[in-house]
């Protein structure tokens, strides 16, 4: 135990006080802030969208050109807070001249093709047809979606149903009944703590999600720290010094609880920095993020599930890398390891819907998925012989993964030489214990 | 009763697959005790040290590591210096003595102590903080031997410490390895340069193909090749073949007469044979004794050089 703790002491402090770390560190909250903010800063800064219409329906006044126009024009037409509402143009002249939605399609990409380059070319709404059958294109210069199709779908809709209502014989005002009837299902729970069913009450779900996208991370992560710490100490041949100072099993276990205890220092700094945060928040969202962490045991549960969880994996990638010459080596041994990670999360989504799914019930069962999943069944309130049977596998599979582990790891860090990794792990098998 | 010894080991074997990388190896090595493990690459010495300290397992035979059938129970009172460095290159010296030492017991702020001691008597002072990646590869020998010695361990076993090495690093680690052993500290040591092990060695086992091929002290070791000695005179082979304890000959010739190399049998000693040359009245002009090292011991012992003769009894 204690040669444990000065390997872990090591492995910790060999990367927390590294520059590199300490950057990382300031790093990961500017650009999770900027992954935010710039998305928001571009939908912006972009021009508003040119739009011109065509309406060869010839309803007169009452055609869905003149209405859908009369919409551009108050600026009613974007689909983000953030976004800019698209500006109406008038139509070019090239175009004018069109009678059929295919004559004013030949028209448009003249048009376009005549400007090049240049796509600050307004997009253009031809609507043809009848009531009855509505055709509608949106020509745009480049051969791409935009979100502007949405937004026109939806008004152009919204003017058919109107249309449709007043030709059965309703009038404006009940067209307008019609139109702002609807009616908002509450939804209520014993479990929330109000009864009614807020945001705050489903954080503890969305939260358990985020842990186990965060494992993911530090499984990822951890992998590529630990088999370039391993692959280190075994070109360097100091491994050889360490098994002769330690068992095995206290190497490659301080070396993956070290790195471990780096990722929680890590989450606590943010932790902190976003209690801080918090305090900025409106009261009411500031006090349902402070009480989240602790809903429904998350918090203690979300340590087991990352700290269980990154061991056994982490004791994996280790054993791995201990056969390895070089991190490319490790890097392709582990790929099949990593992309078993993909399921879980895949699980996770869904789990997220139906929690109580026998699918998930059982998967969640499965070692290499029950720290991905075991603490979403968890907040759902599963049952205890659920988590127990859940934690005594991983706990036997853990163990395992450290038995082989440290076997792979005795066995390849002695290794010298040109050695072919069916050889090491034969080799591995009836290594001395 | 006499003392038990630092390290016995009783018949061992260890195999990998149908080779046997050892095979029926047994030798004594007593408490204070320099010993030289000698032998061509390959002949089996690093599986040899890797089973002393336990690092893997013999297929058969008994070792005895301070009193402990399996090295690993005692690895606090073992230092161990592999043939590379050893040390994390991003450490400096204080910091990689801090941490191995207190793996091995010590606390980290003795060790460090201890090692700044130790690094500033082999003029490394100026390099106690600087990472050993930036050390020549003399000076992070150094090192390492020096983080080996921290804890003070009862038995010392370097592989190859003087690979690579400049004469004047040997020097100090030969200086190092003789103040260890006038501690009371046994030192077991591999290496194929024998002139270390020449000046070092109370004792040496001479290892080829896995097997033991000698046993014993330096002296003894230099008995078992034959002794040498060279003539010049008007001399014939065939005169000189029949003289006592004479084993073989070889001739060259002088601008005046010849010059005759003249093998021993195994245990005669040269004046034996010179007496016996001078009363025999033959006119010799100029003679010269040469003692045979413990190199060409080695190349005799391991059966690396065909030139020389057979030696009963290897």
């Amino acid at each position: 135990m204690r040669r444990l703790l000065i390997i872990l002491r090591r492995e910790y402090l060999a990367y927390l006080l590294t520059p590199g770390f300490l950057l990382a560190l300031v790093a990961f909250p500017v650009i999770m802030a900027a992954s935010i903010g710039i998305p928001a800063l571009i939908a912006r800064q972009a021009p508003a969208a040119k739009v011109a219409v065509l309406d060869l329906t010839g309803l007169g006044a009452g055609s869905p050109g003149n209405a859908l126009s009369a919409q551009i024009r108050e600026g009613d037409t974007r689909n983000l807070p953030s976004e800019r509402p698209a500006r109406l143009v008038p139509l070019p002249a090239e175009i004018a001249g069109a009678r059929t939605s295919e004559e004013a399609g030949h028209l448009i990409t003249s048009y376009y093709g005549a400007a090049g380059k240049d796509d600050t070319r307004p997009a253009i709404l031809v609507l043809a047809g009848t009531p009855d059958d509505l055709d509608a294109r949106l020509w745009t210069p480049r051969a791409r979606l935009i979100d502007l199709s949405g937004e026109l779908e939806d008004r152009l809709t919204e003017w058919l149903q109107t249309e449709r209502m007043r030709a059965a014989g309703l009038d404006a005002e009940g067209i307008d009944n019609i139109v702002s009837a609807q009616v908002d299902v509450k939804t209520y729970s014993p479990e929330a703590s109000e009864g009614l069913v807020k945001m705050g009450d489903r954080i503890p779900q969305m939260a358990a999600v985020g842990v186990s996208y965060l494992l993911c991370m530090m499984i990822l992560m951890g992998s590529g720290m630990i088999s370039t710490s391993v692959i280190e100490e075994k070109s360097s041949r100091v491994i050889e010094v360490l098994v002769t100072s330690a068992h095995p099993a206290e190497l490659l276990l301080g070396k993956v609880l070290g790195i471990l205890l780096l990722f929680l220092t890590v989450l606590g700094a943010l932790l902190g920095a976003g209690l801080l945060a918090a305090g900025y928040l409106p009261p009411g969202l500031t006090e349902g993020l402070s009480k989240a962490p602790f809903a429904r045991g998350l918090l203690p549960w979300a340590l087991v599930f990352l700290v269980s969880g990154f061991l056994m994996y982490g004791s994996l990638f280790a054993g791995l890398a201990a056969f390895c010459e070089t991190p490319r080596e490790a890097q392709s041994l582990a790929t099949p390891l990593s992309m078993v990670l993909v399921i879980p999360l895949l699980l996770v989504i869904s789990a997220l819907q139906a929690p109580d799914s026998p699918i998930i019930r059982i998967a969640a069962l499965i070692p290499p998925f029950t720290p991905f999943l075991m603490l979403l069944r968890v907040v759902e309130n599963a049952p205890a012989w659920e988590v127990l049977t859940g934690l005594a596998l991983m706990g036997l599979t853990t163990a395992a993964a450290i038995g082989v582990g440290v076997q792979a790891y005795r066995t390849g860090a002695l290794s010298q030489g040109q050695t072919t990794l069916w050889s090491l792990i034969r080799r591995s098998l009836t290594a001395r214990n | 009763m006499a003392e038990a010894p630092a390290l016995e080991l009783t018949e061992v074997t260890r195999r990998f697959g149908d080779r046997a990388v050892v095979d029926g190896l047994g030798f004594r090595v007593e408490r204070g005790a320099v010993f030289g493990f000698l032998g061509p690459n390959g002949a089996g010495k690093t599986t040899t040290l890797r089973m002393i300290l336990g690092l893997v397992a013999p297929t058969s035979g008994r070792l005895d590591v301070l009193g402990a059938a399996d090295g690993r129970r005692v690895r606090d009172r073992i230092g161990f210096l592999p043939e590379e460095r050893g040390l994390h290159p991003r450490m400096t010296p204080l910091q990689a003595a801090g941490f191995l030492g207190s793996l091995k017991g010590v606390p980290a702020q003795a060790a460090r102590r201890k090692a700044r001691t130790l690094l500033e008597g082999l003029g490394l002072g100026a390099s106690l903080n600087t990472q050993i990646r930036r050390l020549s590869k003399g000076m992070a020998q150094q090192v390492a031997l020096v983080c080996t010695l921290v804890h003070d361990p009862d038995l010392l076993i370097l592989d190859e410490p003087f690979s690579g090495l400049d004469p004047m690093h040997q020097q100090g680690l030969e200086t190092l390895i003789r103040e260890r052993a006038a501690a009371g500290a046994t030192v077991v040591f591999s290496t194929h340069v024998m002139s270390h092990a020449e000046r070092l060695c109370d004792q040496v086992v001479l290892l080829a193909r896995g097997r033991k091929v000698f046993d014993g002290t330096v002296q003894q070791a230099r008995s078992r090749v034959p002794g040498r000695l060279i003539l010049e005179g008007d001399l014939t082979p065939e005169v000189i073949a029949a003289l006592p304890g004479v084993a073989e000959v070889a001739a060259s010739d002088l601008p005046e007469g010849r010059r005759l190399e003249v093998w021993l049998s195994p245990g005669v000693e040269a004046h034996q044979t010179l007496s016996a040359a001078f009363r025999a009245g033959l006119p010799i002009r100029r003679f010269e004794s040469r003692e045979p090292g413990l190199h060409e011991a080695f190349l005799l012992l391991t059966g690396t050089r065909a030139d020389l003769p057979e030696v009963a009894g290897a």
